[in-house]
């Protein structure tokens, strides 16, 4: 195994960087593409999540700690963000029978 | 090691988004992103971020996501439910790789066009002390006006959370 | 004479409208009272005006033979508006026929008037009418003279439909309303356009454009070129040759010149004493008035006087040709009445303004003798139509010599008043500055018809078996006294300008107006062949009339079996009302519908209606766009942050670049 690893190039914050973008990537698909409400929200948390993780690589680079106060900040947001949006699931739930966001289409013009 | 952390909790965190996003019932995908979650806990431990990946364990994975959990319980989904979730259609899945595709190319157009610092080994940045104490100090001093609204945007998730779910009376 | 005599002018304006007031408002149900107080407040119009008069007359070498005293009404940034009297010779000239007749008439509207409802309201609107009429007269400036000639208007409307209960007097109204509204547009576009290419002149600057003294020296010392040279021609005219034409427009409807003449007849409508006030004398001669006071508009441009002065022919010709066939006897002295003024009104254009002012004050007295006359004969025979009259002269002495004053007045009779004027007209035509053939034979000829229609009038009116119901008796004396009143002046007021006789000391001649009218120089002459074939024209008139209707020598109904087509031409008035109102029934009717359908399809249909359906269409396109899947939403928001990645990166690069 440690062949392999010497084999590979030298981790960057480029790499973490890639990484948050696919991360984001992929939460983004989620939540195109779900039509499952519960599995659109995660999506949303692993997107806020990939930020994160390229804020805390840019607070590394530059040795400032702000970035990671914005990441704590980020988390508390995404606290209350779950909070409401599970209630609104919930309300959504009873009124509808159901948890396909394309079902709340009232908004239809 | 260095190496070893990031590429293994890396393949953790985006197995666990790719499963997560793939997975026909919820209660998986909760599983799931736990696992994801748990991948970026350790990658913030790479980066030095030791507060912060506590953070993660203990609100995201702990509370946040055991918020999900309770919800899926409430809403008492039977099997039948599980099994009409909905899921990919075909436009969907081709729609996805287009949009994955496309994200992918402009990740890897952006760190291949990152250029300085961000090019260089992590290993050799100076060193970043991130403990609790450390991130308390601009917390508290500099952020100490966000950190309050902060505590007033969680005050008013609580009551709009209450107010959204309770029952009216007939 | 002076300013410090502006308190007798200014009582000369309100004394009528004091008594206005008291007998519209106050004393409405004492009659009597009233009716002194009307009485009473003309009266003290007309003592004001003898005394400014006399010391106008009296005024000494190098003195000024008048004044005017401004004050200030509006002001409004650069804009001044003043409001004052003038007392010159002119106005005061015409201060005098205004309270002069209207001071009998208003005695004999106490018999006339005698036991009719509106008694009280009949001397205040009367008063009313002298208080407007005198505020034309003594105007300073063309603002104050337009505020008084609507309130002319309206005073006149108001005694036309006197009697509001008759249909016909509410629509002579309307129609004496409407008509001057014409002539007034002119009137205000023409101030306007005047004041605005005035006031635009750096040369002017310091003056007041309304005010007719200060425009007077203005085009006195030559501004009138200016003003042509600053402003381009409109209509192929010069600008203030434009703007004098659209001034006597004004003129045109309330003098009742062609083609607005139309209402004069209808307003005989009103209580007889109305017509003879303001229907003959005063009201109907403010247009000449006007005319004379801003002659200096007209003096400079030769095409604007003959303008003026073919109107005033045509005029006079048809008018007196209309008058030979009338058989209400009103109808009869209103036509006369339109020929007169347009005597006067071509006595403006070919003579300038004394000439025309002559006439005007010798035909006041004169034709409101007739009227009042005819009120008297109306009163005691219940009847307007000449048909239904006959044989008056020995029941109504006084009012039949009276009559016989006043024809003979209008006839133009040696001596009366009406020669000395009328000769002046035609010596006008024939040798003046502007002299004019055709409006010499017009003139003569016109002095023939009036001639023949007034014998006419006077035969079948006076003479011959009474054909009408009851016993016809004379007036009592409150209205005969007037009649003898006014039947001095109207045989003795033409002396005044005969030249041979004043020679030293004309009225007519001379300084004239304070405010630049301009006078030629010396007495005028008199000339004795015109007279004598002006006299000529006259008594052909005067004896083919009196063959036909007085002696029955020639056989009238024949003649009009013979000539038809012509009488019904007469008959009806040349068919202008008819013109009029398929001018309004048809054409402006028609122009109104094909608006309304350009409206209703076009604008509606098309505009409107399209305009609405395009956003109606886009609507329904753009609601498309809102499926209400949050997924759709998202997929544009995705769209929307990657544009505004890639300008920014774009932007990055560029900036990088350079």
């Amino acid at each position: 195994m440690t062949p392999l690893l010497a084999a590979l190039p030298p981790v960057t914050v480029q790499h973490y960087l890639l990484l948050s973008g696919l991360l984001f990537a992929v939460g983004l698909v989620g939540v195109l593409f779900r039509r499952n409400i519960i599995i659109v929200l995660m999506c949303l948390e692993l997107m806020l999540s990939a930020a994160n993780l390229a804020f805390v690589a840019f607070s590394r680079v530059h040795g400032n700690l702000q970035g990671q106060v914005m990441v704590f900040f980020s988390i508390a947001v995404a606290a209350a963000e779950a909070a409401v949006a599970l209630s609104i699931i919930i309300a959504l739930y009873r009124a509808r029978g159901g948890v396909d966001v394309e079902d709340a289409a009232e908004m239809k013009g | 090691m260095e190496g070893l952390g990031f590429y293994g909790f890396g393949a953790l965190t985006l197995l666990g988004a790719l499963l997560m996003v793939t997975s026909r019932n919820p209660l998986h995908g909760v599983l799931w992103l736990v696992v994801s979650f748990l991948g970026l806990s350790g990658l913030f431990g790479g980066l030095g971020a030791h507060f912060l990946a506590a953070i993660q364990i203990l609100v995201y994975a702990g509370a946040i996501l055991v918020l999900f959990l309770f919800v899926i319980m409430l809403l008492n989904l039977r099997p039948d439910d599980v099994e009409r979730m909905p899921t990919f259609s075909l436009r969907g899945g081709v729609g996805g790789f287009l949009v994955g595709v496309v994200g992918f190319c402009a990740v890897v157009g952006s760190v291949v066009m990152g250029t300085g610092a961000f090019a260089k080994p992590v290993a050799g940045l100076p060193p970043l002390e991130a403990g609790a104490a450390d991130v308390a100090i601009p917390l508290f001093s500099t952020a100490l006006l966000p950190f309050e609204v902060v505590s007033l945007l969680l005050l008013a998730a609580i009551v709009g959370s209450v107010a959204l779910t309770k029952r009216r009376l007939p | 004479m002076g300013p410090e005599l502006a308190p007798f002018a200014w009582a000369i304006l309100f004394a009528p409208l004091a008594a206005a007031g008291v007998a519209g408002l106050l004393v409405r149900r004492r009659r009597g009272l009233a009716a002194a107080v009307a009485v009473s407040g003309m009266a003290v119009g007309l003592l004001c005006t003898l005394y400014l008069l006399a010391r106008s007359l009296g005024a000494g070498e190098g003195e000024p033979t008048g004044f005017v005293h401004n004050v200030d009404w509006i002001r409004a940034g650069a804009f001044t508006a003043r409001f004052g009297v003038v007392a010159d010779r002119l106005s005061l000239l015409m201060a005098l026929v205004v309270t002069g007749v209207g001071t009998p008439i208003f005695v004999y509207s106490i018999g006339y008037m005698h036991g009719d409802e509106g008694y009280g309201r009949f001397f205040a609107c009367l008063s009313l009418f002298a208080f407007s009429m005198l505020g034309i007269v003594l105007s300073t400036n063309l603002l104050q003279t337009f505020v008084f000639w609507e309130l002319v208007g309206l005073s006149s409307y108001l005694l036309i439909g006197f009697w509001f209960g008759k249909d016909s007097a509410v629509e002579a109204g309307k129609k004496a309303f409407m008509v001057n509204r014409v002539g007034d547009f002119g009137f205000l576009t023409g101030i306007i356009l005047l004041c605005w290419s005035a006031a635009s002149l750096p040369s002017f600057a310091g003056r007041n454009p309304l005010d007719f003294a200060d425009l007077a020296a203005f085009y006195r010392a030559g501004g009138y070129e200016e003003l042509a040279k600053a402003s381009p021609h409109l209509l192929g005219l010069p600008v203030p040759a434009l703007a004098a034409l659209l001034v006597f427009c004004g003129a045109v409807g309330k003098s009742a010149q062609f083609p607005l003449h139309v209402w004069l007849p209808d307003a005989m409508e009103g209580p007889t004493p109305v017509s003879a006030l303001m229907h003959a004398a005063t009201m109907v001669a403010a247009g000449v008035y006007m005319i004379c006071r801003v002659f200096f508009l007209f003096e400079p441009f030769p095409e604007a006087l003959h303008a003026v002065a073919w109107i005033g022919g045509l005029t006079a010709f048809m008018a007196a040709t209309i008058a030979l066939v009338q058989t209400d006897i009103k109808k009869v002295l209103a036509y006369s009445t339109l020929s007169q003024l347009g005597y006067m009104v071509m006595a403006v254009g070919l003579a300038g303004a004394t000439a025309g002012m002559f006439h005007l004050t010798t035909h006041a007295f004169f034709k409101a003798l007739l009227f009042l006359c005819s009120g008297s004969v109306i009163h005691a025979c219940h009847s307007q139509e000449i048909t239904e009259m006959g044989g008056l002269r020995k029941a109504m002495p006084s009012t039949f010599w009276t009559w016989i004053i006043g024809t003979a007045a209008l006839v133009a009779v040696p001596g009366t008043a009406g020669f000395f004027s009328k000769d002046e007209i035609l010596a006008a035509a024939a040798h003046g500055e502007h002299a004019s053939l055709p409006l010499l034979v017009v003139g003569l000829v016109t002095a023939g018809l009036t001639a023949f229609y007034m014998l006419r009038c006077t035969a079948l009116t006076f003479f011959g078996e009474y054909r009408g119901h009851g016993h016809p008796h004379e007036s009592p004396a409150v209205m005969t006294l007037p009649l003898w009143f006014l039947a001095v002046p109207a045989l003795l007021v033409g002396w005044l300008g005969f030249p041979l006789l004043f020679h030293g000391h004309p009225w007519f001649q001379g300084e004239f107006g304070i405010t630049g009218v301009k006078v030629h120089e010396g007495p005028h002459e008199f000339h004795l062949p015109l007279a004598l074939v002006g006299t000529a024209f006259a008594a052909a008139g005067g004896i083919l009339g009196w063959m036909v209707f007085g002696a029955r020598r020639i056989d009238a109904a024949a003649w009009k079996e013979r000539l038809l087509p012509l009488h019904t031409l007469l008959s009806r008035k040349y068919f202008l009302d008819e013109f009029y109102l398929w001018l309004v029934r048809t054409v402006q009717q028609g122009i109104a519908e094909c608006s309304d359908f350009f409206e209703q399809n076009v604008l509606i249909r098309g505009v409107v209606d399209g305009l609405s359906a395009a956003v109606k269409a886009s609507g329904r396109a753009l609601r498309e766009l809102q499926t209400g899947s949050i997924h759709t939403y998202v997929r544009f928001a995705l769209a929307g942050s990657v544009l505004v990645v890639a300008w920014v990166i774009l932007s990055a690069a560029r900036g990088g670049n350079g």
